[in-house]
């Protein structure tokens, strides 16, 4: 094949603002072959005139999609250096607090409550781990379904130790309402979710939301008698009241955005 | 690796009208010399690879929809031929259907004539793109013929950006932007009045049925519309309406409402950085009774469209909506919710406009004929297009009928015709 376009030269002028480390050499190699493939597949398609298909394959590989994809190679150099490094990180941080509870237990005999420094680094190791998945997901929306599930377990992890530290050393009787508590945190962890995320129809999230954190602080309040159980059903009124001024401040807010045509009726002389 | 592209709001939109129509866009050029059918494929080729979604299928998984990009070979898109009948090798050409699982959108062909000229025929699916972007997609086409026959310039001019509906937007200012989208309006045909045509068979066929106004009754015309203020769209639809209430024999008090297509990218300063699309809407044109004679039915004709040419986002109310339901919904599910609130026009208009022969010449020779037309509507459904080149003006229906159909389309035209003379009699 006669070559009329050196695509090495076109490659490197691209990337000439960036250093040539074996990062980027791997990167070029890979657009290069892509180029070649991109040009054997026109040409079979029944491309005649080389000079035409080379023209083509490099205004498709412009200097747009090829910094695009750079940006993309690089971060997903990053996402994955992150999977490979963040279980690591995790397990090494629970491994040193069994250390340091070891050490404890031998040199001072102290056996109990120590153990919840390894249960507490398993707790933010494994959170960690749940919301690095989270960022990760980010890019993917069909996958949005699953950083739901995370937050949510993330809630649910922390949960747990919260419950152990308030019910083992602490000796709260109660401290099963925490679990009560989660229910409602993930709620609010979802809520926050798709607020950062910026999903569709999020008004909907905090009608749903708000009336039901409420039931559940009326519940968990209730059963420490903070109040008789018919005083707390303010708080259900109370999430109503909410509920409407967060569509009342939706409609004025969307009021300013709205745009009626003077819209005449053409047709009263008849 | 399979490559995918997304199904944009107006291509799942044009899918779902299936029931409607055959989401065929058609476009017929005649030319006085024989094409050269290398460079054609030269340029085809590069074109096809600007605009991938050319040689995609349509998936629909219910869950969602996409593009699947395919292989293809040129000889698949264009076939050339010197056919005995041309007429009939034309038509039946312009009437097949590509299906949205086929691995071409398009087919392109050439058939030669026995005196030396050429006729070049394109069919594409209106998911890829509409008419707007076809007579785009035409004219850099006979561009980048004539560079690459006279210079060696390479055809890689095809725009191939964003397919997105939402590019519609991008010249608004913020404020504005937010306004648009949030113009929630089902905006949905509620007229029930029909064309006549006979009841659906099994034995029907697709058949493109064509009237041509000379250039002279057409320069009449255009210089009538100036006399009295009005433009040859407003006439065209003026024309329309009175026709259709003596072929149908509508209540001459009764209200009708004919949709007329409108290109959205009039709110878009430039269309150079999107890709080829849809971008059309629809605007319905109502008169509230026929008018003691066709220059009242004008009348009425003209304030209805002003109505909707004083409004800043003509054309985008129905947008947010549909988008709201593609989006939070599965494929099928939304479907399903969107046929309950939209009506498909009965009644429908498109006025694709000026082909610009110079724009269309090929090695120096400018069309001598030809038109393009919209997609073969399934009765009770009706589309008029209207394309003018060399100064005639060609109006066309495509339908998917019988010989009676046919008639009556064909009868209709006649009325037109007589109207249309109407209308420019005001001139003289």
């Amino acid at each position: 094949m006669k070559v009329h376009y050196d695509y090495c030269e076109h490659i490197e002028s691209i990337m000439k603002e960036y250093p040539d480390n074996t990062v980027n050499f791997i990167f070029k190699r890979r657009v290069l072959q892509e180029m070649t493939e991109r040009t054997k597949q026109v040409l079979d398609r029944g491309l005649k005139d080389e000079k035409v298909c080379h023209e083509l394959i490099i205004s498709e590989f412009n200097s747009k999609k090829v910094l695009s994809d750079y940006s993309r190679y690089i971060n997903g150099i990053k996402e994955k250096k992150i999977i490979k490094y963040s279980p690591v990180a995790a397990v090494c941080a629970i491994l040193v607090s069994v250390v340091i509870f070891l050490l404890i237990g031998f040199f001072a005999d102290i056996w109990h409550p120590t153990w919840l420094i390894v249960e507490g680094t398993a707790t933010v190791s494994i959170i960690s781990l749940m919301w690095i998945g989270v960022y990760l997901l980010n890019s993917h929306k069909m996958l949005y379904a699953v950083s739901r599930a995370l937050v949510a377990g993330s809630v649910m992890v922390l949960t747990q130790f919260i419950f152990l530290v308030l019910r083992i050393p602490l000796g709260i009787e109660k401290a099963y309402l925490i679990f009560l508590a989660a229910l409602a945190l993930m709620f609010i962890g979802d809520l926050i979710l798709a607020t950062m995320t910026h999903q569709r129809l999020i008004i909907i999230n905090y009608l749903i939301t708000v009336p039901v954190v409420f039931v559940f602080i009326y519940v968990i309040f209730g059963i420490l008698r903070f109040y008789t159980w018919q005083q707390g059903e303010i708080l259900i009124y109370l999430s109503l009241i909410i509920d409407v001024l967060i569509v009342v401040g939706m409609i004025l807010h969307n009021k300013k955005y709205s745009y009626k045509p003077e819209e005449e009726d053409i047709w009263k002389e008849n | 690796m399979e490559r995918k592209l997304n199904a944009e709001l107006w291509d799942k939109m044009h899918y779902l009208f299936r029931d409607f129509n055959d989401r065929m866009v058609h476009v017929e050029l005649h030319y006085d010399f024989p094409i050269d059918i290398e460079i054609l494929k030269t340029v085809l080729i590069c074109f096809l690879e600007k605009a991938p979604v050319l040689h995609s299928s349509f998936v629909d998984t219910k869950l969602r929809a996409y593009w699947r990009v395919n292989d293809y070979n040129i000889d698949d898109v264009l076939h050339v031929s010197t056919p005995d009948k041309l007429d009939e090798a034309i038509n039946e050409f312009l009437t097949q259907y590509i299906p949205p699982e086929n691995e071409l959108q398009i087919q392109v062909a050439v058939f030669n004539k026995k005196d030396g000229g050429s006729v070049l025929c394109i069919v594409e699916n209106h998911m890829c793109m509409d008419g707007g972007d076809l007579k785009y997609f035409m004219k850099t086409l006979c561009r980048s013929y004539n560079e690459y026959a006279e210079n060696r310039i390479s055809p890689i001019d095809l725009k191939s950006g964003s397919r997105a509906y939402d590019e519609v937007y991008s010249d608004f200012s913020k404020t504005e932007k937010k306004m648009a989208q949030n113009l929630y309006k089902n905006v949905c045909a509620k007229d029930d009045h029909r064309f006549p045509l006979t009841q659906d068979n099994i034995r029907d066929r697709s058949f493109i049925a064509r009237r041509k106004i000379d250039s002279e009754r057409f320069a009449t015309l255009r210089k009538s519309g100036k006399a009295i203020g009005a433009t040859v769209n407003d006439m065209l639809v003026a024309a329309y309406f009175y026709s259709l209430y003596e072929l149908a024999g509508f209540d001459k008090s009764e209200s009708v409402t004919i949709s007329c297509a409108i290109d959205l990218r009039r709110h878009m300063k430039d269309t150079s950085e999107t890709g080829i699309t849809n971008q059309t809407a629809f605007m319905q044109c109502n008169i509230p009774e026929l008018g003691e004679d066709i220059f009242k039915t004008l009348e009425y004709t003209k304030k209805s469209i002003e109505k909707f040419k004083n409004d800043k986002f003509m054309g985008l109310y129905g947008l947010p909506l549909l988008k709201l339901g593609y989006s939070i919904m599965p494929q099928a599910a939304s479907e399903q919710v969107i046929k309950l609130g939209y009506s498909n026009p009965l009644i429908a208009m498109s006025n694709i406009g000026v082909l610009e022969s110079d724009k269309l010449a090929l090695s120096g020779h400018a069309p001598v004929d030809g038109f393009m037309t919209g997609a073969v509507k399934y009765k009770p459904y009706v589309l008029l297009s209207a394309t003018s080149i060399n100064g005639e003006l060609t109006l066309s229906m495509c339908v998917r009928g019988n010989e009676e159909d046919e008639k009556i389309v064909n009868r209709f035209f006649d009325l037109m015709e007589k109207n249309l003379a109407v209308l420019s009699s005001k001139n003289s």
